[in-house]
């Protein structure tokens, strides 16, 4: 089977396999050429970070409200408030 | 013995009657109808959504515009404390104001609170997004004594849904 010139040879059988392993391997590494971004692999990796060791993911609070400098303020009104 | 005459060959035979037209169009209609419920339906969904997260929008500018008129007043209070030194003590008035702005912002979350309890917000989303606020507040020091010393109903929305988010044995 001849293929025109400049153009990619047909990927078979054996190499499309060949490339999938070689993807995976590289998956795994954790390595990645340089500006290349893979979303789904981002997202399973903060999945991996976010769930325990045993693996059971636990609460998640990212989305919660927080009015910490409020919440500091108020605790020292509160010790104002019971000085008698 | 002549052959049996099916629809098949009926129809090939002597080519569409009136009737088959009037079946088709009635299928054809069928489908477009069935289709626009179905586009209608996922529009109605949208717009739900829409509106539960408008509704969430506002139940968070309520309780921020709340928290904000306490921290004003509480900043006010602070700079008067820091001049005053150790002698300093909140003056009556200055005391029942705060109670009223306290009051406020345990208003605001108990309405957010009787939403969700009558199911009129996403559950989900609101319990990732307050459970942890709800927590601290039913727990500051500030705010903890006026819902303590106030009657017996008050602020129950905000207790029930506290204890549901946040108690570990539930």
């Amino acid at each position: 089977m001849t293929t025109p010139k400049g153009s990619k040879k047909p990927v078979t059988g054996n190499r499309f396999k060949a490339e999938k392993a070689a993807e995976q391997r590289q998956r795994q590494s954790g390595s990645r050429p340089d500006g290349v971004f893979d979303l789904d692999d981002d997202i399973n990796g903060y999945r991996r970070k976010r769930a325990s060791i045993d693996g059971v993911q636990k609460h998640n609070y990212d989305g919660n409200i927080s009015f910490d400098t409020a919440d500091k303020l108020g605790e020292e009104i509160a010790a104002l408030r019971t000085r008698k | 013995m002549a052959d049996p005459v099916t629809v098949a060959t009926s129809v090939s035979s002597e080519g569409w009657t009136t009737r088959d037209w009037l079946y088709l169009t009635g299928v054809v209609i069928s489908f477009m109808s069935a289709g626009i419920t179905v586009f209608s339906a996922r529009m109605t969904l949208k717009r739900d959504n829409n509106s539960l997260g408008d509704s969430e929008i506002k139940i968070f500018e309520h309780i921020t515009a709340c928290e904000s008129k306490l921290v004003d007043f509480n900043v006010g209070l602070k700079k008067e404390a820091d001049k005053g030194g150790e002698g300093y003590r909140i003056d009556n008035a200055d005391d029942m104001k705060l109670q009223f702005l306290i009051e406020c912002v345990l208003n605001a979350y108990d309405i957010a609170c009787q939403r969700y309890i009558d199911g009129k917000l996403d559950k989900q989303r609101f319990s990732k997004t307050y459970s942890a606020r709800i927590s601290k507040v039913c727990n500051s020091a500030l705010y903890r004594p006026v819902i303590s010393t106030s009657g017996l109903h008050h602020y129950s929305a905000l207790s029930k849904v506290n204890s549901e988010l946040n108690d570990p044995e539930k």
